[in-house]
């Protein structure tokens, strides 16, 4: 499964890109990956489960503010 | 569960483990792989008034990087005492997450005796994971330490998971509602 994301410019790393996806409030959410798991500008998330609009899926990376699993607006997903 | 030098072997063999470079056979040991240094890394600049507060709205790690980190090569490159350096590993790992295994990275005891740690509380490499691996070394020792490309500098200790994490299950109770 692939969330849009922006923001995606060179991360810290070898190989590693920084990019940025929207939570379900619109939150920006910032995570540094390898640089494989961002496509076409979309980043590879894994479904983990659903709440009425909302699906919790978990990043490839923890994100810059902690936290591995998000929630994200169904449409986008 | 630890996997030993032969079951790391057989996991790399069977794409359970993905190493590229792969290791060479001295790079073993009997229960971990040795891994390398690349040849970049980054200080922080200090930066008096500079306060950071991550985990809060706003908090964006790449304008931090982008005005307070300084890029440098790791080719002699002195680690001065009681100073702070992010480098990364040469080898780019692959965990696929059916492979059940997750691994912690650890020092090792030739670069730990001259005071040199490799990591700060992060060593786990979650099942999933793909990339080369973050070092967050400090030099807790009197002395300048010279630090080269390619050093046997981190080691790597897989774990057997007893089963599958949620982004790699598919049976019949993937994808449930969330109460």
């Amino acid at each position: 499964m692939r969330l849009p994301c922006s923001d995606i410019v060179d991360g810290p790393g070898p190989s590693e890109v920084s990019v940025t996806v929207s939570n379900a409030t619109g939150e920006k959410v910032e995570v540094i990956v390898h640089e494989s798991f961002v496509k076409d500008g979309k980043l590879e998330v894994y479904r983990i489960g659903s709440q009425g609009d909302s699906v919790l899926v978990e990043l490839p990376r923890e994100s810059t503010r902690g936290n591995w699993r998000i929630w994200v607006n169904n449409v986008l997903a | 569960m630890i996997l030993t030098d032969r079951e790391i072997l057989v996991a790399l063999q069977t794409h359970q483990i993905e190493i590229d470079p792969p290791p060479l056979p001295d790079s073993y040991s009997s229960t971990a792989v040795d891994l390398t240094l690349s040849d970049v890394g980054f200080e922080w600049k200090s930066v008096t008034g500079l306060l950071i507060r991550p985990g809060t709205q706003g908090y964006n790690y790449h304008d931090l990087k982008k005005h307070y980190h300084q890029k440098i090569e790791i080719t002699g490159y002195t680690l001065k005492s009681k100073t702070f350096l992010l480098a990364y590993t040469k080898e780019t790992i692959d965990l696929p997450i059916r492979s059940r295994l997750a691994a912690r990275v650890e020092g090792k005891s030739s670069i730990a005796r001259l005071g040199v740690g490799i990591h700060i509380t992060a060593p786990t490499i979650h099942a999933g994971f793909r990339g080369t691996i973050q070092l967050e070394m400090f030099n807790f020792g009197p002395n300048d330490i010279i630090l080269d490309a390619g050093l046997k500098i981190c080691q790597l200790i897989f774990e057997q998971t007893s089963g599958t994490p949620e982004r790699g299950y598919s049976g019949i109770f993937q994808d449930q509602t969330i109460r």
